[in-house]
């Protein structure tokens, strides 16, 4: 049932870098439209689960569906017809310092669209008045702008080619608490405007809560048993906050907890 | 609360374990160099298919000719003009004690047109531009600027290594022809001005010992010495570590790998091109005079 409305599937998906294994049999269905939180600790795998959706990195077992087509399995062409249906605002931005805000807003428009380059400005100043910016910063250089201003312009270019899929990486790390909330309205805000499917990894618990519909929470396998889940929780963001789960509770609450112990003894360990 | 992780001290080591552990190292080298060189093969293919595909946008490919090219004529012809300088100072005093000092030229130009130039031409832009590009593409890759590329549906090799590894193809030839020409003039000028060597004999010996073949023996081998660094300093880029520290490793390794190469690379085209003319002019006088 959930299959069939799904516009993202994951299966069994396993990634590992030489020896470091960073995520073991995940799945998950992402129906269309809905606005999906990932969330875990650092260093837990949710960037290289974002990245393996779009084909960024390669699954060493498992695979991901996209509407309908294997990811690991298209050609080039294929692949890149794909990415074009997705929009992702990376942790830092990643605008291209060698180019203004405004090419680097115009760029998958020129690099998809180059015979409709009169409509590409009014596009461009669509975006970015959607994203609330001013046609001024559109001669700035990234280096120029503000963390907040950066995600934003980010937002604009991950937007610009009306796409179906919204990956936000770590949307609100780095920023004052009053532009992390501008960031969460212009995710709800870019919802409300355009169909698209969202789905958000960050840490940040008010974000998550605030803005999705769904949450998952990802553990790191070094803190897991070898048959337990690396998926903790799965469910609405009412669910999670009365979670029964210490882990999941401790996560939501921000707190400490073993922790400290946990590394001193490590610490005790490794020197003696 | 169980982590799931168990830490244990080291255990002792016996002397057979000892003796194991630099064969481990160098199985591992081994593996990892073939694994590099694998790599990297895929590297160039994949630059191969995108340069035969789709050629990069003229604005694109402008500026990297720009930056590789235009702008690393002056310090090559400073160079060049230096190198020529040096090779007459260092000759002459041989040269003059067997009373053959009107033959400097020929020295001197044919070092230049078939050794000098391109491989001074080559080492100028690994340095220069070869360990800017890794620096860059390395900041790229250490930023997800590449990932950001990838996740726009351009592909990275197509946008960023074909426009430099073209640009360096076909600059290369007019800066060793710029070395080699510098080079010429400093080491003329030397000889007749600081030396006092007679003009007349100097060019007539100087045309004597250098002919076109020397020029076309340069320029060959400067084709390589260009993709070289374009190929090495693009794939250094794009596997830079993370931090400031990977992209300066990426840097030096991409100036250091480029200038191995091109060295190892010189012999080998240095012993073939003599081959190829050997077989074409097996009665030439440049073979008999060496």
């Amino acid at each position: 049932m959930v299959a069939a409305t799904s516009i993202l599937e994951i299966h069994e998906l396993a990634v590992r870098f030489g020896r470091q294994q960073v995520l073991r049999d995940i799945s998950l269905q992402v129906p269309r439209g809905e606005t999906l939180a990932i969330i875990g600790e650092s260093g837990c795998g949710k960037t290289v689960l974002l990245k393996t959706m779009i084909g960024l990195v390669r699954p060493s077992q498992g695979h991901v569906t996209f509407d309908g087509n294997r990811i690991d399995q298209l050609s080039d062409q294929e692949l890149t017809r794909q990415r074009i249906r997705f929009g992702f605002l990376f942790q830092n931005a990643a605008l291209f310092d060698s180019m203004t805000v405004a090419e680097n807003i115009l760029f998958p428009l020129r690099e998809h669209r180059p015979k409709e380059l009169a409509a590409h400005q009014e596009e461009m100043l669509a975006r970015l008045a959607e994203v609330g910016l001013p046609p001024a910063v559109l001669s700035k250089r990234p280096a120029e702008l503000s963390g907040g201003m950066r995600k934003r312009v980010g937002l604009a270019r991950a937007l610009v080619m009306h796409p179906e899929v919204l990956l936000y990486d770590e949307p609100t790390t780095g920023l004052d608490p009053i532009v992390s909330d501008v960031i969460n309205e212009l995710m709800m805000w870019t919802r409300k405007q355009n169909p698209v499917t969202s789905i958000i990894v960050t840490h940040d618990m008010k974000s998550a809560i605030k803005v999705a519909d769904r949450i998952v929470m990802l553990y790191p396998i070094t803190r897991l048993a070898i048959d337990e889940p690396q998926i903790i929780f799965d469910g609405s963001p009412a669910e999670i906050e009365k979670s029964k789960d210490k882990r999941v509770s401790q996560f939501v609450r921000g707190e400490a907890g073993d922790r400290l112990n946990e590394m001193n003894e490590m610490l005790a360990q490794g020197q003696g | 609360m169980s982590t799931g992780i168990e830490y244990s001290p080291a255990p002792r080591r016996g002397i057979l374990a000892a003796i194991k552990d630099p064969f481990i190292d160098l199985g591992s080298l081994v593996l990892g160099s073939i694994e590099t060189l694998g790599d990297m093969t895929l590297f160039v293919l994949q630059t191969l298919r995108w340069l035969m595909t789709r050629l990069p946008s003229r604005d694109t490919l402008y500026t990297n000719m720009y930056q590789i090219g235009v702008l690393s004529l002056p310090v090559i012809a400073l160079t060049g003009t230096f190198i020529g300088m040096v090779l007459a100072v260092q000759s002459y005093s041989q040269f003059r004690a067997w009373g053959l000092e009107t033959q400097l030229g020929g020295v001197i130009n044919r070092t230049m047109f078939r050794e000098l130039g391109p491989v001074l031409a080559a080492t100028m832009l690994a340095g220069r531009v070869g360990s800017a590009m890794a620096a860059e593409l390395g900041t790229m890759r250490v930023t997800e600027q590449i990932d950001a590329l990838s996740s726009m549906g351009a592909n990275p090799i197509h946008y960023l290594v074909v426009p430099r590894f073209l640009s360096c193809l076909l600059l290369i030839p007019s800066l060793t022809i710029m070395a080699v020409f510098m080079g010429v003039v400093g080491g003329a000028a030397y000889c007749v001005f600081m030396l006092h060597i007679d003009v007349h004999h100097y060019s007539n010996n100087a045309k004597l010992f250098v002919e076109n073949w020397d020029l076309f023996y340069g320029v060959v081998k400067s084709v390589f010495f260009g993709a070289t660094i374009g190929i090495v300093s693009c794939y250094r880029g794009f596997h830079c570590r993370p931090g400031a520290e990977g992209v300066g490793q990426a840097a030096t390794s991409a100036f250091v790998q480029s200038f191995v190469v091109i060295i190892m690379i010189d012999l080998f085209l240095s012993i073939l091109l003599d081959s190829i003319y050997a077989s074409i002019w097996p009665t030439s006088s440049m073979l008999i005079n060496g």
